[in-house]
């Protein structure tokens, strides 16, 4: 028998739960992609465009170093020129020009005075008004930065510019970059040093849309927050991620640091009960030593679909849709356990295969609806035997019954029964039904009358029933079950043990 | 759930009333009948289906408008009474040619057809009786 009764209702609510559970977890899990792609898009984009306004500002500063301005000198005349220079761009911090013989001049800016640097034993002795103290100005080791500007002028081709991050090249630490070029025939160079300020300054005021964190960090360890449109500052220290006083980029920073295939790459840390998206992008310009890094909060980049309302509400709806269904499959839980009755075994040809497979649990053979063969005329025991069976039916797992046919499986049709014809027949065994056992039960069973070689068989169909069948004789009312091939009587214990277990099983009958 | 209701045709829509509706009606029924307690089957035909029962049963050939099948014997107790078929296409036809209200129409005859299954047979008191229903379902409906 095909998918029917108490099982084709058990698999249909097992769907609905299923199909409820199934779409809201997909959409649940689509849901927190959709934002982890969202976060993962928003700080991607926000580091690139940025880092493009970086290299817009090296582009602008770049354009002071024209070549020209700088050519066939002498001494006083570039020292002139050089303070021309860093008067027209404040970020500039200082300026060294160097020559086949190592140093030639040092120009650094103190406030709106100009402090001038010469070589001289080994160091650089500074020459300055009165208004700046010489022990403000800085020790420099000759031999090491001479050493280092001859590796930067033998690499750096006339027409190139060389930006590097200074805390490699002149041990002024992390704050501070410089801008190298060659001037003239190309035996002289001019190296700019500015605060990474001007580059921090440029940031704070840039548009971050979304992004609530911007931060530069250098592959030292050390790290410099970008505040967002904060005044002008001239000067400011890279420090440890420790130092800062923003969780967020301390955690990212310390996450960059420790792991180098972060860094270009797009990643995620909770952080106070909240997930943080971060992504990191070399400053080019500066070799990989300087990096631009973002972050921001998860539930800042949640768009209407990704939000947590609606979430919320998808979940209502799916409870909601699902708890109809069920409710409409309850509604129609009898029909639904009656669907294909009728259809189930109609031919004669089925018929034969069902009778082949002989009794079972579900299959029962009666020869007569109401003649008793022994007695030799009509009897009201035979009719109950075959009414005892359909209640055993209804109260177990459903089933058919097949009358005339012998216990031993041969089909003798219903003359012994001498009914006029087949719908009395089957009127006398819907009159017993109705009789004995009640007409709510009529949606569970289904009689038809089947011609199998000739002879005619009522072959009764029957899914379990939403409540207990009893037989119902005059006074007395049986109750009886499916036990192998046979239909066994409850007592009233047995009756109650059978009623809590259903309960247990079926969740209650209705 | 006095009766137990089987569509054996095709949802009608000249048939006036929907599942819900005809068994209020056949409670109401057997409440005025004062068999209040009785249990039957109700077969919804259509001419076919009818005519067919009509001949097996009756020997009388063509379409009718009711059939009843009584289900006890003389002096035979317990709540189920029989089965009644009624076809559509009569009923709808009726309606039409003799011009009556389609609900009283099915009343009437469903009454008729109840009484019959309850054992009376047809006379001034049968006759009395589906009056009364008639009425009785009426006078439910219209106050509800």
């Amino acid at each position: 028998m095909a998918l029917q009764g108490r099982p084709l209702y058990k698999v249909l609510v097992g769907a609905v739960v299923l199909t409820a559970l199934s779409v809201g977890l997909i959409a649940v899990w689509g849901v927190r992609s959709l934002r982890n792609e969202a976060a993962s898009m928003a700080v991607k984009n926000a580091v690139q465009q940025l880092s493009g306004t970086v290299n817009v500002l090296v582009n602008v500063i770049s354009e002071g170093g024209d070549q020209g301005q700088f050519s066939g000198l002498d001494a006083h005349d570039l020292q002139e020129r050089v303070k021309a220079v860093m008067r027209d761009r404040p970020m500039i911090g200082s300026v060294l020009v160097s020559g086949d013989d190592g140093l030639e001049l040092a120009v650094i800016r103190k406030g709106k005075k100009f402090a001038v640097g010469k070589p001289q034993s080994g160091s650089v002795v500074w020459n300055s008004p009165p208004e700046v103290k010489q022990p403000d100005l800085p020790t420099i080791d000759l031999t090491t930065l001479e050493g280092k500007l001859t590796k930067e002028r033998h690499s750096l081709k006339p027409g190139e510019f060389s930006w590097t991050s200074a805390y490699r090249f002149h041990g002024h630490g992390e704050s501070w970059m410089t801008i190298s070029w060659l001037v003239g025939d190309g035996s002289r160079m001019l190296t700019f040093v500015l605060p990474v300020s001007a580059v921090v300054n440029q940031l704070s005021h840039a548009d971050r849309g979304e992004i609530q964190e911007l931060f530069v960090f250098w592959d030292s360890g050390k790290v410099m927050d970008i505040p967002r449109g904060q005044a002008d500052e001239e000067y400011r220290d890279a420090v440890l991620p420790s130092e800062l006083d923003d969780p967020v980029v301390a955690q990212a920073t310390r996450m960059l640091v420790d792991d180098k295939s972060l860094r270009g790459e797009t990643f995620s840390f909770p952080l106070d009960g909240e997930v943080w998206w971060a992504a990191s992008r070399p400053l080019s310009a500066f070799g990989d030593t300087m990096y631009l890094g973002a972050a921001v909060a998860q539930s800042r980049v949640s768009t209407e679909l990704t939000s947590d309302r609606f979430i919320y509400a998808f979940a209502v709806f799916i409870i909601v849709f699902g708890g109809a269904a069920l409710y409409f499959l309850r509604r129609f839980r009898s029909r639904i356990e009656g669907a294909g009755l009728r259809r189930a075994y109609v031919s004669g040809s089925e018929l034969r295969e069902l009778i082949a497979e002989g009794e079972s649990d579900r299959l029962e053979f009666k020869q007569t609806l109401r003649y008793n063969v022994k007695a030799g005329k009509n009897g009201r025991e035979i009719e109950l035997a075959s009414i005892k069976t359909v209640t055993a039916f209804l109260n177990t797992n459903g089933g058919t019954l097949l009358i005339g046919v012998s216990d031993e499986g041969e089909i003798l049709g219903l003359d012994d029964d001498k009914f006029e014809n087949d719908d009395r027949a089957l009127l006398h065994f819907t009159n017993l039904l109705g009789q004995h056992v009640g007409v709510k039960f009529q949606p569970f069973v289904n009689a038809r009358a089947v011609v199998v070689d000739g002879k005619t068989v009522i072959r009764v169909n029957c899914v379990r029933a939403d409540q207990p069948a009893f037989l119902i004789n005059g006074q007395n009312e049986e109750f009886y079950v499916r036990s192998g091939p046979a239909s066994r009587k409850l007592t009233v214990r047995q009756f109650y043990e059978y009623i809590r277990s259903s309960g247990k099983r079926t969740g209650g009958l209705s | 759930m006095p009766a137990h209701i089987v569509r054996n045709t095709v949802a009608d829509p000249a048939f006036p009333l929907g599942n819900g509706e005809l068994h209020d009606i056949c409670d109401d029924i057997l409440d005025a009948l004062g068999i209040g307690d009785a249990e039957f089957s109700l077969k919804l035909v259509n001419d076919k289906g009818i005519a067919l029962l009509n001949e097996e049963f009756l020997g009388c050939s063509g379409p009718t408008n009711v059939l009843s099948f009584p289900a006890r014997s003389e002096g035979e107790e317990g709540p189920y009474i029989g089965e009644i078929a009624l076809s559509v296409d009569t009923l709808a036809r009726e309606v039409r040619l003799y011009g009556q209200d389609e609900r009283e129409h099915l009343v009437r005859l469903l009454a008729h057809a109840v009484l019959h299954l309850a054992g009376y047979d047809h006379g001034e008191e049968m006759d009395g009786l589906t009056d009364l229903a008639v009425a009785a379902v009426g006078l439910s409906s219209e106050g509800a």
